[in-house]
């Protein structure tokens, strides 16, 4: 080795340590301050999942959803309030035989400036159709579109159902010529993946999958309502939420809706930082297998349901945020039957005794990776233990769930699961889940049939009638509550930690995630 | 037969070998992804789709053809770069990776730097101090950052430096509003193209805890590897006359202990090229930083069987070369395994 290239050596090394220690003073060269600090201008938000894909078929997916609802327009959509309002369609008209819907599309204009015509929802409808994922499990009647001009169209399904109207909201129209320019083999899927085609309250400002969303205000957009949206949002992706929390505390994130109950004990008391709590279309449900063994017996099902503290699952497994749930729809839900459950142990072992299955062991499914579910599971076990039924549990993925549902007798007597409704249509979730065509298919979890039920409900989806059927949902409920088909524990919320102060923080039933557009800074 | 052809066949001989690693890699995952209970269809379509639907998307993905059907066209499209298309996002899954791949290279390829900076460095001073206090104080730190969790290492840090001292960033790559158009997908790299300091300072800045948080245990590995390998050298006969013409201990560890030592170090940095790749699941899921750990990470729990095939045959691969390159640079620095692997004169 020259007497160079042994000197060489330590300087690279030194290069490298300077490199190191003057990164930070380099980073703050020339700096602005950072982007992230709010002039009433701008928000930026933590998010703890990243989308792999942006692409509005796959909006039934919350977190897809979440950014989708700011780029594009949907048809019809929820309030806040849980009625259904028109967006891009000015005016709808379910018929009265629930076999098509009229529309009249309103006066707007997609982000690069053409106009939105009744051939973009047709497009965008026939594309949901061939692809068959994501939101099309949602519009699984869709047959056609019998496009009249360029503002009015009538969407024909395959057979009668109101519940289709509701499913709208996660249909995002499309700028079909923008799409069709490059749309490849795929029907666009690879390049709406990181694309915007929509019209919008938003554009997409830059997205760098896996780690930022950024949304610039579309001041093209045709709801007036959207002109003092917030004109840049930015998410960035914190998937840990003990880092979610640290940047709030640095103050380099102004916003998160994804910090665990343990971690917002810090925000608890700290004047600097707003906690608000939203309701949410999810909660914790223990689904029984309906069919098959002692819990096919009602009176064991009951016995189950008095057995559970529900209030200690909401203090010490939520936190205290959420609620205890009182039906087999979420709270936010429209048309609900209520029923609040309550622990009663002595009923519970009395109706054990009733059944004669005292002494008798079932098998529940959790899925660990989620804590709430790991230590319900555990309190269960333990309550279980006092009325005389050993509960064994067994870890899953969600995934063999689904696949275990596929026949009556590979259902598992319990199941502890999250379950959300796919549209805020209480139809969508009666129906699917409780309505016995369902049996063996994977969405009717507790494999229920009862022709009480179904006449119901196939009533209610068929009805052109909106307040009819409302009150058919309600009494179907009240079978399922009479028959403890289902173990409702739980009602999530939305946590929203800011260090700023929101008007238009809203729950929308439609999406899970935020809706961008509502927020107002001040 | 020339020197130089017979390094060229050893060299042809070991790329062939590493070409049969990678496919059998492939080969493993694939059928370990099949083993796997859940339907594929019933993932991409969506826990709530129609029976008909799920056999519509079967059918699209090529999900309705036979196992070997499924293997032959996958090996076929592997061939040919393609390596599936994602059944979440529906994009190409080479695409996706090209993504994510630069940010983790930019991580690791920090880590790796940090981890030969300190530890080879720790391993020769143990060495030089052999069974002395220092050795005993190296040995211990050492073996404390070996077993340390990452998990962990990475939080602390994070909330100790990042919040409490106020000296980095806490997560991410960048600061928005300081990037640098994308050439590399390397965040330092761009901002230096660009003519960037800011944004090459940020950009670092952002990279120091992860890159910190992910050398830790393996400059205990590293440390603990030089400090062995030297120390059996130091031992040998060679060693005792350099001593005896009056050479310093520390000239003779530096100088001839060090490089007779390398063979088992290079072969270590190599291997932990692909380890590190492996532990950036949980460094860049504390950190917030896009690339292949995250990735694999969300894959995994979608049963995104593509995107997994892609990524464990990209870590399979990055290992195989890794470890094909260590063998290529011991073949060209050591005259003794050249001797015995191409018969040169050493």
């Amino acid at each position: 080795m020259t007497r160079w290239q042994a000197g060489a050596q330590p300087a690279r090394i030194a290069a490298v340590v300077l490199a190191l220690v003057a990164a930070p003073a380099l980073a703050a060269c020339g700096s602005d301050s950072t982007s992230t600090a709010s002039n009433g201008a701008s928000l930026t938000i933590s998010s703890s999942a990243p989308p792999r894909s942006i692409d509005p078929v796959l909006a039934a997916d919350a977190v897809i959803d979440e950014v989708d609802v700011a780029l594009y327009d949907n048809l019809i959509d929820y309030t806040a309030d849980g009625k259904l309002e028109g967006r891009l369609a000015q005016s709808f008209q379910l018929a009265p035989d629930a076999k098509s819907i009229d529309i009249t599309l309103r006066d707007a204009s997609f982000h690069d400036g053409s106009k939105v015509t009744a051939e973009d929802v047709k497009y965008t409808l026939d594309r949901i159709k061939q692809l068959g994922v994501g939101v099309a499990t949602q519009v699984a009647e869709y047959d056609s579109t019998t496009v009249k001009d360029d503002h009015t169209l009538t969407i024909n399904l395959s057979k009668p159902t109101n519940v289709f109207v509701g499913a709208l909201s996660h249909v995002y129209i499309l700028n079909s010529k923008l799409v069709a320019k490059n749309a490849g083999a795929d029907a666009g899927q690879a390049w709406l993946a990181n694309n915007d085609a929509g019209s919008g309250p938003y554009e997409l400002a830059k997205y760098v999958p896996t780690q930022t969303i950024a949304f610039k205000r579309y001041d093209g957009h045709w709801d007036p309502a959207t002109k003092d949206a917030i004109a840049q949002i930015t998410y960035r992706t914190i998937a840990e939420s003990s880092t979610q929390r640290d940047e709030l505390l640095a103050g380099t994130t102004q916003a998160s809706e994804n910090i665990d109950p343990a971690d917002l004990s810090q925000f608890a008391g700290n004047k600097k930082f707003t906690l608000t709590q939203l309701p949410k279309a999810s909660g914790t449900y223990v689904i029984f297998n309906t069919q098959k063994g002692i819990t096919a017996n009602p009176k064991v099902r009951e016995a189950i349901r008095l057995s559970y503290d529900y209030q200690a699952h909401l203090d010490h497994l939520l936190g205290g945020y959420g609620n205890i749930a009182t039906g087999p729809l979420p709270s936010i839900m429209p048309c609900r039957a209520e029923s609040a459950p309550a622990m009663d142990l002595a009923k519970a072992k009395q109706l054990v005794d009733e059944a004669g299955v005292s002494g008798s062991s079932l098998k529940m499914v959790f899925q660990p990776i989620f804590g709430e579910q790991q230590d319900a599971a555990t309190a269960l076990q333990s309550n279980l233990k006092q009325i005389g039924i050993n509960l064994k549990l067994q870890a899953t993925t969600y995934t063999d769930y689904l696949k275990d549902l596929k026949s009556v007798d590979s259902t598992p007597d319990m199941a502890l699961i999250f379950d959300n409704p796919p549209t805020a249509d209480p139809g969508s979730m009666l129906f699917t889940r409780y309505d016995s065509q369902f049996v063996g298919s994977s969405t009717n979890f507790s494999q229920y049939k009862n022709p009480a039920f179904d006449a119901l409900v196939e009533k209610a989806i068929t009805s052109g009638d909106q307040e009819q059927a409302c009150d058919l949902y309600k009494q179907a409920q009240d079978i399922l509550i009479k028959d403890s088909v289902v173990m409702y524990m739980a009602d999530h919320a939305t946590v929203v930690v800011s260090t700023v102060k929101f008007t238009g923080l809203k729950q929308f039933p439609a999406h899970v995630g935020w809706v961008p557009q509502s927020l107002r800074l001040g | 037969m020339s020197v130089d052809q017979r390094v060229a066949t050893y060299a042809a001989k070991r790329a062939l070998a590493c070409a049969f690693i990678v496919w059998g890699i492939a080969t493993l995952v694939f059928l370990m992804i099949k083993a796997i209970p859940g339907d594929e269809a019933q993932s991409a379509a969506g826990i709530t789709a129609t029976p008909a639907q799920v056999e519509q998307v079967r059918h699209r993905l090529g999900l309705d053809h036979s196992l070997p059907v499924q293997y032959v066209d996958y090996l076929g499209r592997l061939a040919h770069g393609d390596l599936g298309t994602s059944i979440v996002s529906f994009r190409p899954v080479r695409e996706e990776l090209t993504e994510r791949i630069p940010a983790s290279v930019e991580l690791v390829g920090s880590a790796m730097l940090l981890d030969v900076l300190v530890g080879v460095p720790l391993g020769m001073l143990a060495a030089a101090r052999f069974r002395r206090t220092t050795d005993n104080v190296v040995r211990w730190v050492a073996i404390l950052a070996s077993a340390v969790p990452l998990f962990w290492l990475g939080l602390m840090l994070q909330s100790f430096v990042g919040l409490k001292l106020d000296l980095l960033p806490l997560s991410g790559s960048q600061t928005i509003g300081k990037e640098s158009p994308r050439v590399t997908g390397m965040a330092t790299v761009d901002a230096l193209l660009a003519g960037n300091l800011s944004g090459f300072g940020d950009a670092v800045a952002h990279l120091v805890l992860p890159a910190v948080t992910l050398s830790i245990p393996f400059i205990g590995f590293v440390s603990r590897i030089t400090r062995s390998s030297i120390v059996g050298t130091l031992q040998s006969d060679f060693a005792s006359v350099v001593r005896a013409k009056g050479a310093s201990e520390s000239r003779i560890v530096v100088r001839h202990a060090l490089p007779n030592s390398l063979g088992p170090i290079v072969t270590f940095a190599a291997l932990q090229f692909g380890w590190m790749f492996s532990a950036t699941v949980l460094v860049e899921s504390i950190f917030g930083r896009p690339g292949v750990g995250s990735y694999l990470a969300d894959s995994v729990t979608q049963k995104d069987t593509f995107a997994v095939l892609g990524l464990v045959l990209f870590i399979g691969t990055v290992v195989a070369v890794a470890s094909a390159v260590a063998d290529m640079i011991q073949l060209l620095v050591d005259p003794r395994i050249r001797a015995a692997q191409v018969g040169a004169p050493a």
